[in-house]
């Protein structure tokens, strides 16, 4: 039997005002935890409250942002190849930002003879990376985009399949940029590849990446209905009056910018958008509608709390740990354990 | 399943209402030829049944008259205009299709996919802001069309889960809930058990008088004698026959394209190889 209800507009309802309290409560508490040992009393009162403030809520809510348009990126992924192993990065995101990244350091160290290329790298995910990432994942999906679409429609498998070839191609790209980097340095940009949020972010990036994200998000929850039209088959989807290749291309477009404003302030961050729909999904269903709400919340909450493990346990490692190592670890044993009790999309 | 009442929630076309007209259509896949010069018009209130062999192109003129595929020559009329002249939502609410293979994507439960019958509507049905939430309207839509195909006890069971048998009536009261006056059917009975199977024949046949234009795809001969008022028979894209089942359904007309002896009886047709020589 079915373990969850046809949406309604109370249920709905019910789910986005309980998530964004989780959210809120997490965003919160995140911001009191941290090294340093400010606690609650210490931000509100402190003498450096503004400072811990402002660097806090900078990181703390970059995760979030990065979080939400992951998650919800995936649902949409997920919706439009009608594939539970679809993320983000399947159609050649990731690696088309990295290699954007590690072009422009490349291109920086060559036409500059930049000696110091370390600060640079330091500060991935700064302004300084954020255009270059967002140049080289909105090409990647640009070439994927044009890939599959042939005769006018937008074929899911040949989406996929590109995505694939240009995460490979994109894979061996790095590789190859990688040699041209100075070998001391080669640390900081596997760093990069799990994803990395910074305190230093721009105000002006966090901006831009959270204004790109509502705009997408709403454009994908418009059309969620559409979409669960759309997990029947194409004949099917037609004959109830879906305009498939519009919709498809919007959704494509709606998570390319999803998946670009979060490695634009947070890098290539693994799994966030796999398992969070996933989760979301066991949890209440597979309606896009109620997922387009639940998803991007949960993928907020996980972000949020993945990075203040890493602030909290620098000391443990050498310095932070990628972001992405955390999603991986604490994420993956949930979703085995998910799995182990029912596959979603079963 | 039971008979649809005459409850605000059950399709209610007039006998006269004008239907879909094929005009000379061809279709091709690629290089392939699948139809060609096919004219047909299915009429309100009755049922026509294409049948032929395998490869003869019927499931891709359901394709065609449904939209989902543009046919390369001639136009396929809805009330007397080009069906590429509505949009998608107003073909939606004038033709629903229930497939050979359903297939749904996700766990999504029977009620859900029934509610899926209702998209056409959103917005016009009570359904409640942009998301196209359902409204009143659509509730009882779907309570209507689960009962009329006996799937009731099923509907919060997981789409996926059903039996072959289950799901086509699934997609079956998908395409009641929809409320089209003109519904295509793509070999309807394969799965259904011999109960079902008379239920669904049941079905038809009311929808049928009750003015809805019914055009069914199968290989059952005996079943299309028995239920249609019309036949098409295809072979190889063309169509070469239509008519009543007493002018199509003859020895003469069959034994040439399905390449068996048919003999006709009083209790109906009976098929057999013919002898190797």
């Amino acid at each position: 039997m079915s373990s969850h209800a046809t949406i309604t507009k109370g249920r709905l309802t019910a789910y986005g005002i309980g998530g964004i309290a989780i959210v809120v409560l997490v965003l919160l508490l995140c911001i009191c935890l941290g090294p340093g040992k400010p606690g609650t009393r210490d931000i509100a009162f402190g003498p450096a409250s503004g400072a811990i403030m402002k660097l806090r809520l900078t990181r703390v809510g970059a995760a979030a942002i990065a979080g939400a348009a992951l998650a919800a990126a995936g649902v949409l992924l997920q919706g439009l190849l009608k594939n539970p192993l679809a993320d983000p990065y399947i159609l050649g995101l990731a690696s088309g930002a990295a290699v954007g990244v590690m072009g422009w350091i490349v291109l920086t160290q060559q036409v500059a003879g930049m000696a110091a290329l370390t600060p640079w790298l330091l500060a991935v995910s700064t302004y300084g990376t954020s255009l270059p990432a967002l140049t080289g994942a909105l090409a990647a999906c640009g070439i994927v985009y044009f890939l599959a679409r042939r005769a006018g429609s937008l074929d899911p498998l040949t989406l996929l399949l590109g995505g694939v070839v240009i995460s490979t191609m994109g894979g061996a790209a790095i590789m190859l940029l990688n040699n041209l980097v100075p070998y001391g340095a080669r640390a900081d940009i596997v760093s990069y590849l799990f994803g990395y949020i910074s305190e230093g972010t721009p105000a002006i990036s966090i901006y831009i990446a959270l204004a790109v994200t509502l705009a997408a998000w709403c454009m994908a929850l418009a059309t969620a209905g559409a979409l669960n039209v759309a997990s029947l088959s194409d004949a099917e989807a037609h004959s109830l009056g879906l305009r498939l290749n519009r919709m498809r291309t919007l959704w494509f477009i709606a998570a390319s910018l999803l998946t670009a404003a979060a490695i634009a302030i947070a890098g290539p961050i693994g799994f966030v958008g796999l398992i969070c729909p996933h989760i979301c999904r066991s949890l209440f269903g597979p309606d896009h509608r109620q997922l387009l709400v639940t998803s991007p919340l949960a993928g907020a909450t996980f972000l949020m709390l993945a990075d203040t493990l890493v602030r909290c346990t620098g000391g443990w490692f050498n310095g932070q740990l990628p972001v992405g190592v955390v999603t991986a670890l604490c994420g993956g044993p949930f979703f085995l354990y998910l799995l182990s009790r029912r596959p979603s999309w079963e | 399943m039971q008979t649809p009442d005459k409850s605000p929630s059950a399709p209610q076309p007039t006998a006269h209402t004008p239907t879909l007209r094929a005009d000379n259509i061809s279709f091709a896949y690629a290089a392939t030829l699948a139809l060609s010069n096919v004219s047909f018009a299915p009429r309100a209130g009755e049922i026509l049944a294409i049948v032929g062999p395998n490869g003869s192109g019927k499931s891709t003129l359901l394709g065609v008259l449904l939209g989902a595929l543009k046919p390369t020559n001639g136009t396929v009329y809805l009330k007397d205009k080009p069906l590429a002249a509505y949009p998608p939502d107003a073909i939606a609410r004038a033709i629903a299709y229930v497939p050979q293979r359903p297939t749904v994507a996700f766990g999504f439960t029977v009620e859900e996919v029934v509610l899926m019958g209702r998209w056409p509507h959103r917005g016009s049905s009570g359904a409640s802001g942009l998301l196209g939430l359902p409204g009143p309207d659509d509730a009882a839509a779907v309570t209507h069309a689960l009962a009329a195909c006996d799937i009731t006890h099923l509907a919060h069971r997981r789409f996926r889960e059903l039996s072959g048998g289950e799901q086509q009536r699934a997609c079956l009261a998908r395409a009641l809930a929809q409320q089209s006056p003109i519904m295509l059917l793509d070999e309807p009975m394969n799965a259904l058990d011999l109960r079902h199977q008379l239920q669904l024949s049941h079905l038809l046949q009311t929808l049928a008088s009750g003015g809805s234009a019914i055009v069914l795809v199968t290989h059952d001969l005996r079943l299309a004698a028995s239920l249609a008022q019309q036949i098409a028979l295809m072979d190889r894209g063309k169509l070469k026959a239509v008519g009543t089942p007493s002018q199509v359904l003859t020895p003469q007309v069959l034994e040439p394209i399905y390449g068996v002896k048919v003999q006709q009886s009083p209790a109906g047709l009976t098929f057999a190889l013919p002898p190797i020589i």
